[in-house]
Formats: structure tokens, C-alpha cells, sequence
């Protein structure tokens, strides 16, 4: 920079003394103008609905236009609902069940195409594929799959001789569970690529030390691989959760499969809020839920952060 | 397994020992990959011959239609404005994508490589609004978006989901590791930053950009809970929101349901079979920089 | 649509904004964002604000196919609309808007909140206190005047609020048990076996429940056409949801367990599904004509359904079956009527379009023709009632003669008096009564939650629902 700053512009015919506050202005000017459209859209689109949901909260909004300030209420309801509670409970049970499930298996996939498997390409295409589908397609797919007495699934377990087949979608045991199942068949493949991404920065010669050593396949995994993988794995998780506490992927399945039930067993918070803002015409309500929710966003992103030492995920081991 | 082998300088009875294990393990590896790819792909398999079945056929276990059509796609075409929905879906992924990767380009240069006052504020602003998930504020963008009149609108359809963090900062962790010397040459040509910008840098950041365009594509194409909430005319509608009235239109009908999620599914499924290193690329990027 | 703009008048928008041409505006990089918001214009064709259009929305027409499709549904309502049209004034335009938005969608609602309601609607009598304390339902009395009097009380109590009528119905939907007889001549049973009682019907259902087939269905998705079609068997143990003042639960009680407990029972048996298929338990074509159940529960039109969706498919109806033997088979009574929104620039013109199409002198043989030839839905107008009868439709109709003497009880030589003996009209609810009701009755079939324990939650949920309220009394 400093060598720049002595040179005059060629455009310009100012004496060198003063370059030095018009360049300042110009590079300045350039930065507000360049972040203006990104920081005008995020403002309006993401800050004000923030900062639009804390008022609301506090307000009757009834999505007719009556608006009137009910002061600490809805958080008050909001703690005596049981569906409340019980969203939150579904929501917990969704994410403790995905992120470990989808890890795992992401795992797996990620060491397996990594070496030189025979196929390796299209076995990663293979298990990515789900992923280019959107969830309202995956959602009817699987619906069609898990239908009772006439999908394929419930066919081939009574072709094998089970005489009533669950109701994967039907029953209150099972639903939820279905959704993590179908959550994680959906996104396996992007975590395994952020995983792969992990395992290539890994020195080969880490593995064939291993391998001299004699350590068996599995053993290896555990002394070498994950100590290594530590912080792409520890990213993906924190990715992972906060997708699944968002309810990111599960509202499109819920919407289409489930529509919350059966018995609100998959009534997901984000589901919940939706459904008291536009069936319940309860704006105000839902809005103070969707708060709670956003703090508690914001307190586990500051936790991953401050854990991270402000979001340096590949700080920690090299 | 199989990345863990090598091949050392070993005497021949340690390599045949060597390569007896490589056989069996690579051998489990294939099979545990082909049970997996089997798990993944099957149900997209299972879609397509149900779009393929006539309609008393879609009960049942048998994946090859017995007499296979093409009427149900024919069907879903001439029952709903699938066409239209399409172009609704480009329409709006293109714009959106167009906005999103130009405008985070353009602030996440800013944010790296332009000095001005207040810039540590407004990154925090964006770092703040990272990861606020559409869900979570949609009940008040809702009410931001319909008192700006735009609802029912395509730049309702659009606008509301085409300013979001990620791009800016995905794009200021890319613009931070980049080479200076090329800026300041163009600098010494005393070109203005815009000019330098689309003309140095854009042209050396396109590899990165086009992995951003890609998956951003993907994800307004798949996207659904905004276009349902803000679209109200069916003439509005995209392929998302089409193929879930569709099927509540005709649930009943499993052989045009699979049809139109199909038809919902061929974009995307092309784009990526095309595109498949830029996407795999581009996930990878957003997983190990972000 | 374009009328939408001038209803709600606290709306932020003067027109409706649009840019077909966005992706065009998009191309250039550098257009700011708000740039972008002032350059979409009104690209709607120009007839936005046209003052003399009416946009009804209703899920009847302009559509073809799928299955709540018949022609001869959506054929009357275009005539019906282009009849109105030709006598010049305000024009009435139909949109088409799915059923199941109508049941469990947003659309509606969305719309009004956005302050682009339409001017009018149809409205289910489960869906009329959204609106109604929403305050944007048009005061029809005044346009429906002296032919108030024409319509029975059970349909048009649950559209009024302190004597003023803010919804018109258009028929009335009687809840009532399909069969298929395939089914039951494969079991080996006859007309004979046809159950009266709730033991009975899980004992025929259990006969009729084979490996690929459900003996009975009951609607199991969570959504306001559950509690419809659950009400009946709650009223028929004496229970209610509410009490007589219509704001204080009423719920905890003794048949209110037994109702949910047959349904549960259904379930614990394994001869009801867990799951629907198609358009949910109504869709008759998808559920019953498709052999996934032998019995299903329907309203009376669910015949014309099964007409255009399963024309070959043979089928019988039988009475809802009660507790004890003996006892009166009480039923729902559903249906739809015409609503006008109160912010709507059109309101007096449409109001009056809505008495003009279903409460005028003229439009006697229209109702006749959607009650009969269209719907197989009962006519709400004793005038229409009786000009089917002295015509001999019911004679000719035994689909419509069942659902009126059997289902509903009416006494053919007095029909216009206001006593229907089965029927009973759809009562409307607030929807976070209908959730509680609905939570009630989910947990109870699905969960397998003690009946009794579920009935007393829901208890506490409507009390606590209405402790504050203070909009129009619930119940029909």
C-alpha cells in the first residue's frame, strides 16, 4: 500500500500531498458502496424481522390487523403450553437422534470413497444423490414408500412373513423417528463431502505409519483419523445442530408427510410456531415463541464460538 | 481399508499376506458401499417407475412396470401449469442466485480488502445474522414483506430470501487468502475499485463463484417454505409449492404424484449429474472456510 | 385477484406490485436492492382496481380432475357465475383454491393477513369465528332480508352472531357410513350384518379386515375434518364441547371418553388404519373404491365423489352407528356457505350477489340442481326441500331420500318445519378449541392416552382458551 500511496494516479492531476485523504475517501466511499446492497437486503430482510418478532411478542397480533400490547403474556402462555413443552421436547429428541445418526453414517461414507475403492466416483454420486432432491419430492417419495398396506415397504415386510406391519408414519412411536431416518438419508452426502474435505488434509503418510505399525483398520480410525478430523468433525456437528434445532430440513418432510402428527409426536418447534401464526392466526404468540428460539440459536452459536476461539474450526490441533 | 493400503517394500510372503487382506477388505468395502448406495438411491429409483406405472399398478413391491407409460407425465402437464411452475423455479432461482453470489462477492471484497470506517460494525452486522434460519423469523419478514407491498409478487418470491450472510462471508474468507498483486497492478493502471473489481478480481474468483452459484441454485430450486408462504396465486406458484397442492389434489393418484415429483426432480438431478466436481467443490469450500 | 388490492383498506400497497420482467432488472448486477423495490411495477394486466370485479374464491371451480373433481360441481358455479355476469354490474371471477388449503392449508388466511382478502369466499362452519372475530365478514342480513326465514335453523345458526347473519349457506352435509359391497360379499356377509351399534361395527370391521384391507376408516390426519367427523359420536353419549353459553368448556365427561375410546378401539384392533390415503379420509375414490378400507366415513356427497371418481365401483350407505342399540343415530351436519369480506370495495354488490345466487325466488331450481343433480348435499332452503319433493326427486333419488329421512330424519310431510332429529349443524369453534379438540382426539386414537385422561386435558386447554375471550359464543 505504502508504495502505492506515492505514486499519483494517472487519472487524476492532484499534487501528491493531498493524495493521501482523497485515496482514503475514494477506498472508503468504494467499501460503503460495495457492502450497501448486501447490507441494505440483510438489514431489512433478516435484522428488522429480528428486531419486528421481539415486538410482536409482546403483542395480540392476530393477522387481521388488530394489534394490541399484551405486555409479558405470550411468554407466559408459552410456558404453561403443554404443545410448547412438547415441541420442545420433540425438538430435542430430533436433534440428539440426527446429528449422532447423520455423523456416524457420514463417517463411514467419507472413509469409504476416500481411498481407492473400485467405483469410488460413482459410489460418492450414489450416496450424494438424495441431496439434489428437494424435501417436498423426498417427503412424497417416502411417503409413497411407507404407505400403509399399499407401499413397498409395507409389502416386502409382508412378504417376509411380518403380519402387521408398523405404521412408520402413523404411529406416534415411530413417526418421529421416520423423519430423523429420512432427515439423514436426505443429507448424508453433504456431510460426508464436508468430511471428505476433512480426510484429504490429512497426510497420507499418518495412515501407512498406522498401517506399519500394524494397527488394525478400525483402530486406526480411532487413534488416527479422528484426532485429526477433530475440527471439521467438531464444524459439521455444530452445523448439524443448528440445522436440526432450526428445523431446516424437517418442516418441508413434516409439512408434507406428517402435518405435525400423529398426536403432535412430530410437532417440531418450527413446526408449532407455523402452525400458531398461520393456521391459529396467533402472530403474536408464535412470534414470542420464534424469539425463544432465535435466543437460544444465538446462545449456542455464541457457545460454539467461544469453544472455537471465535470460529477458527481448524485452530485447535495444527 | 482401502485408503490405508500401501505398498511398502515388503519380502513376497508379507505381499501375498498384504494383498490377501486387500482382496477381503476391499471386497467388504464394495459391499458395504453397494448397500449403501443401494439405501440411497433406491427410493429415487422407486420414484421413477412409479411415474412409470399406469395407475393400477402403483400398489405393491414390483419395481418394473408391467406396462410402462408415459401418460402420467403427460397427465401432470395438462392438469396443472407444471410449465408454468417451471419458469416461476427459474425464474426465481436464477435471480436469486444471480443477487445472492453477486452482492456477497461484492461485500465480502469489501470486507476484506477496502479499508472504511465502520467496517468491523457492519461485519458484526452480518455475523450476527449468520445463522438465523428462515423459519425462525418468518412470521415477522411476513409481516415486513406484505406492509412493502410485496407479497403475491415475484420480488416477493425473490428479494425476502436473496440477502442472507453466508454468501458475504464465505466470500471475505476467500477474498482474505487472495493474491494481492494483480489488484495492484490493475491499481497502478489507476483503475477505479468498481472497474477493478468486476475486471481483476471477478474474472480470478470465478471458480469460487460458480461453486456458489451452483449450490445456491440447488438450494432456492428446493426451497419451499418461503415461495408457500409468500405465493398465493397458483400463477405464482413454484415447482415446490405445485408438486404439494398437486398432491393434495390427487394423493390418491401415486402414479401422477411420482410423475410430478419426478418432473420436480430432473432439474436438479441434471445439474448435478453435469455438475458433480463444482457441487462436491462447492460443499466442500462452505464446509472447511465458513 | 386484482380486486384483492382494493379490500383492507389499512393495506401499505395503493396497487399490487409485480416485475415479470424482475429477471431482466436482475441481469444488471449493480441495481441496488432498493432500487429494485421501486422498479417492479404494476404488471398485471391493468385491470388492477378494477372496481367491478368480484373475486370468489371457492374450491369447486374453474378445475378438472382429482378427487373432490366433479363436472358437474364446477359447471355449476361457472354457470352460476356467468348467469350473474350477464345481467351487467359488478363481475363475479372464480378462483379456484384446493379443498385441502380450505381443510389445512394457509392460503385464505396468508391472504387476509397480508390485507389482499378476497371479496368473497366460501367458509365451513369450523372455519367461521376465524373470520367472524378476525372482523372482516360482511353483515349479510340486510341482503338476505325476509328469506332468512326460508332457510332451517340448523343451518343458519352457526353463520349468525346476535340475530345478524354473516354467512349464507349453500347446503347441508350429513355424515353418514359408505361401504363397499364387494368387501362385505367377500366376507361373506349381507345387508343383514349391517352394524347399528359401535361393538358392532369394530365386529364387522374386524370380519371385513384382511391383509391388504382396513375394516373401517375414521379420518386419523390432525386437521378440522377430524373433529367433524368425531363430533357425532360425542353427541350421541350426550357430551358436548362446550356448554349452553357456548364460552366454557363442557368437555370432560363421561361420553366424551366413549367416543374417543371407539375410536381408539378402531385402532387397538387393528381394523382402522393409522394413516390416510389421497386427499384424507373424505377422499372416498382413494380410501374405499381403491380397497384400501371396506367402511368409511363420509357426508352423504361423498356419493357424488365416488360417481365421478369410481364410477364402476358398487357401494352402500348405513346410518352412523351409535352406543347402545336403540339409541338415535345423531349426525354432523356440514357443509359450506357464501361469505363477503367486509374490507372488500365490492362488499354491497357482492352481498348481494350472494342472496341473489342462493336465497332469491328464482334461484329455487338452482338449488335443486346443486343439491341433487351436483352435490348429493341436502338443501338448506325449505322452499327447495319442498319443491324436490313435489317434483318426486326424492323418489327418483335414493341417495338424497336416505340421506334426508334416514341420516337427518326429516318427516317428509312437514318439511317446513325446523326439526331435524338426527342432524345437527356443524358448531364452529375458535381454532384453538379445535386444536384441543383435535390433541384430544389424536392422543387418544394414535397415542393409545387413557380416553378419560385425554378428555380432561383438552378440558383445561378450551377453558384456558376462552378464559379471555370475548368474540362470538361457539357451538352450533
Amino acid at each position: 500500500m505504502a508504495t502505492t500511496l506515492q505514486r499519483p494516479p494517472t487519472a487524476g492531476a492532484s499534487p501528491p500531498v493531498t493524495l493521501r485523504r482523497p485515496r482514503r475517501r475514494r477506498e472508503a466511499l468504494a467499501g460503503y458502496a460495495f457492502v450497501a446492497p448486501s447490507a441494505i437486503g440483510v438489514g431489512v430482510f433478516v435484522l428488522v424481522p429480528m428486531l419486528l418478532a421481539f415486538g410482536l411478542s409482546f403483542t395480540s397480533a392476530d393477522g387481521f390487523g388488530r394489534t394490541e400490547f399484551v405486555g409479558l403474556e405470550n411468554y407466559r402462555r408459552m410456558f404453561a403450553d403443554p404443545l410448547f413443552t412438547n415441541s420442545l421436547k420433540v425438538t430435542l429428541l430430533y436433534v440428539g437422534a440426527f446429528v449422532p445418526g447423520l455423523y456416524v453414517l457420514a463417517l463411514i461414507m467419507a472413509l469409504l470413497v476416500h481411498g481407492d475403492l473400485p467405483g469410488r466416483a460413482f459410489f460418492r454420486a450414489a450416496f450424494f444423490a438424495p441431496y439434489t432432491v428437494s424435501l417436498v419430492v423426498v417427503g412424497l417419495i417416502w411417503r409413497y414408500m411407507l404407505a400403509d398396506r399399499v407401499g413397498v415397504v409395507d409389502t416386502v415386510l409382508r412378504r417376509l412373513g411380518v403380519e402387521q406391519p408398523p405404521s412408520f408414519l402413523g404411529d406416534p412411536d415411530l413417526a418421529l423417528w421416520t423423519v430423523v431416518f429420512i432427515s439423514i438419508w436426505f443429507f448424508v452426502g453433504f456431510y460426508m463431502i464436508i468430511l471428505l474435505g476433512g480426510l484429504q488434509d490429512i497426510p497420507s503418510e499418518l495412515f501407512e505409519a498406522a498401517k506399519l505399525d500394524g494397527a488394525g483398520y478400525v483402530r486406526t480410525v480411532f487413534s488416527v483419523v479422528l484426532p485429526l478430523l477433530r475440527p471439521t468433525t467438531f464444524f459439521a456437528l455444530v452445523l448439524a445442530t443448528i440445522a436440526g434445532l432450526a428445523g431446516l430440513q424437517a418442516f418441508d418432510l413434516i409439512f408434507v408427510m406428517t402435518e405435525g402428527g400423529p398426536a403432535n409426536s412430530t410437532s417440531l418447534g418450527i413446526y408449532y410456531i407455523y402452525q400458531q401464526a398461520f393456521r391459529g392466526n396467533q402472530f403474536g404468540y408464535a412470534s414470542a415463541m420464534a424469539v425463544w428460539y432465535a435466543l437460544a440459536l444465538i446462545a449456542l452459536t455464541g457457545i460454539a464460538f467461544w469453544l472455537t476461539k471465535g470460529g477458527r474450526f481448524d485452530s485447535a490441533d495444527r | 481399508m482401502t485408503p490405508l493400503i500401501v505398498e511398502p517394500a515388503l519380502n513376497s510372503r508379507d505381499r501375498s499376506r498384504r494383498r490377501r487382506g486387500l482382496r477381503i477388505s476391499t471386497a467388504l468395502a464394495v459391499v458395504l458401499a453397494s448397500v449403501l448406495a443401494f439405501v440411497q438411491l433406491f427410493p429415487l429409483i422407486w420414484m421413477v417407475s412409479g411415474a412409470l406405472k399406469p395407475s393400477g399398478e402403483t400398489a405393491g413391491a414390483s419395481l418394473v412396470p408391467s406396462n410402462p407409460t408415459l401418460d402420467n407425465l403427460v397427465t401432470v402437464f395438462t392438469r396443472i401449469p407444471f410449465a408454468r411452475y417451471l419458469l416461476n423455479s427459474v425464474l426465481t432461482s436464477v435471480a436469486v442466485t444471480v443477487l445472492l453470489v453477486g452482492f456477497g462477492a461484492l461485500a465480502g471484497y469489501a470486507l476484506a480488502r477496502l479499508r472504511f470506517p465502520g467496517r468491523g460494525l457492519v461485519f458484526g452486522m452480518f455475523f450476527a445474522t449468520l445463522l438465523v434460519a428462515l423459519p425462525v423469523i418468518l412470521v415477522p419478514l411476513f409481516y415486513v414483506v406484505s406492509r412493502m407491498g410485496l407479497t403475491n409478487s415475484y420480488a416477493g418470491l425473490i428479494l425476502p430470501v436473496a440477502f442472507t450472510a453466508f454468501p458475504v462471508f464465505l466470500m471475505r474468507q476467500f477474498y482474505l487468502s487472495f493474491p494481492t498483486e494483480l489488484e495492484e497492478a490493475a491499481d497502478l493502471d489507476g483503475a477505479g475499485y468498481l472497474r477493478r473489481f468486476a475486471q481483476v478480481v471477478l474474472p480470478l474468483s470465478a471458480p469460487m463463484l460458480a461453486s456458489l452459484s451452483v449450490i445456491t441454485f440447488l438450494a432456492t430450486w428446493n426451497s419451499f417454505l418461503w415461495p408457500l408462504t409468500v405465493a398465493r396465486d397458483s400463477d405464482l406458484w413454484v415447482v415446490q409449492v405445485g408438486i404439494a397442492s398437486f398432491q393434495s389434489q390427487y394423493g390418491g393418484e401415486w402414479n401422477l404424484v411420482m410423475a410430478a415429483s419426478l418432473l420436480a426432480a430432473v432439474p436438479t438431478l441434471l445439474v448435478f449429474l453435469v455438475l458433480q466436481r463444482q457441487i462436491i467443490e462447492s460443499v466442500k469450500a462452505s464446509g472447511l472456510k465458513g | 385477484m386484482n380486486a384483492l388490492s382494493s379490500s383492507r383498506g389499512q393495506l401499505w400497497t395503493p396497487t399490487r406490485r409485480r416485475f415479470l420482467t424482475g429477471s431482466l432488472a436482475l441481469g444488471v448486477g449493480a441495481v441496488a436492492g432498493s432500487s429494485l423495490l421501486s422498479a417492479c411495477g404494476s404488471g398485471d394486466g391493468g385491470t388492477s382496481g378494477d372496481s367491478a370485479t368480484i373475486d370468489f374464491w371457492q374450491w369447486y371451480s374453474p378445475q378438472e380432475g382429482g378427487s373432490y373433481s366433479v363436472a358437474a360441481q364446477s359447471t355449476w358455479f361457472a354457470d352460476l357465475a356467468d348467469e350473474w355476469n350477464a345481467r351487467g354490474g359488478a363481475q363475479v371471477r372464480l378462483t379456484y383454491i384446493p379443498i385441502a388449503e380450505y381443510i389445512e392449508g394457509t392460503q385464505l388466511q396468508s391472504a387476509f393477513s397480508a390485507g389482499e382478502g378476497p371479496d368473497m369466499f366460501v367458509i365451513s362452519p369450523g372455519d367461521f369465528l376465524r373470520y367472524y372475530n378476525g372482523d372482516v365478514l360482511y353483515d349479510l342480513t340486510d341482503a338476505l332480508g325476509s328469506a332468512a326465514g326460508d332457510f332451517y335453523a340448523s343451518a343458519m345458526s352457526s353463520r349468525t352472531v346476535d340475530g345478524r347473519v354473516y354467512g349464507i349457506p349453500m347446503e347441508s352435509e350429513p355424515l353418514t357410513m359408505f361401504y363397499s359391497i364387494a368387501a362385505f360379499e367377500e366376507a361373506g356377509l349381507s345387508e343383514g350384518d349391517i352394524p347399528a351399534t359401535w361393538d358392532q361395527l369394530l365386529t364387522v370391521a374386524d370380519r371385513l379386515t384382511t391383509g391388504s384391507r382396513f375394516g373401517v376408516l375414521f379420518e386419523t390426519s390432525p386437521n378440522v375434518y377430524q373433529n367433524f367427523t368425531w363430533y357425532p359420536f360425542l353427541w350421541q353419549g350426550g357430551g358436548d364441547v362446550v356448554d349452553d353459553s357456548g364460552l366454557a368448556s363442557a368437555f370432560d365427561s363421561p361420553a366424551a371418553a366413549a367416543a374417543l375410546k371407539f375410536w381408539q378401539d378402531s385402532i387397538a384392533a387393528g381394523v382402522a388404519p393409522r394413516t390416510m390415503q389421497g386427499g384424507g379420509g373424505g377422499d372416498l375414490v382413494a380410501n374405499l373404491a381403491s380397497g384400501y378400507t371396506a367402511m368409511a366415513q363420509m357426508v352423504t356427497a361423498g356419493g357424488s365423489f365416488l360417481e365421478a371418481g369410481a364410477p364402476d365401483f358398487e357401494y352402500g350407505m348405513f346410518p352412523l352407528p351409535v352406543p347402545e342399540a336403540g339409541a338415535d343415530p345423531i349426525t354432523d351436519m356440514g357443509g359450506w356457505a357464501f361469505c363477503v369480506n367486509k374490507n372488500s370495495a365490492n362488499a354491497e354488490a357482492a352481498a348481494e350477489f350472494c342472496a341473489w345466487a342462493l336465497a332469491g325466488e328464482e334461484s329455487v331450481d338452482r338449488m335443486v340442481a346443486w343439491a341433487f343433480d351436483a352435490k348429493k348435499s341436502l338443501p338448506v332452503r325449505k322452499s327447495v326441500m319442498q319443491k324436490a319433493a313435489d317434483e318426486g326427486l326424492f323418489e327418483q333419488d335414493s341417495l338424497m331420500a336416505y340421506a334426508a329421512f334416514d341420516v337427518v330424519g326429516l318427516d317428509a310431510a312437514a318439511l317446513d318445519s325446523d326439526d331435524t332429529p338426527f342432524g345437527r349443524g356443524e358448531p364452529r369453534f375458535t381454532p384453538e378449541v379445535v386444536k384441543a379438540v383435535t390433541d384430544a382426539v389424536q392422543a387418544a386414537q394414535l397415542d393409545g392416552v387413557d380416553p378419560a385422561e385425554a378428555a380432561g386435558q383438552a378440558h383445561e386447554q378450551i377453558d384456558a382458551a376462552l378464559a379471555g375471550y370475548d368474540g362470538a359464543p361457539l357451538g352450533s
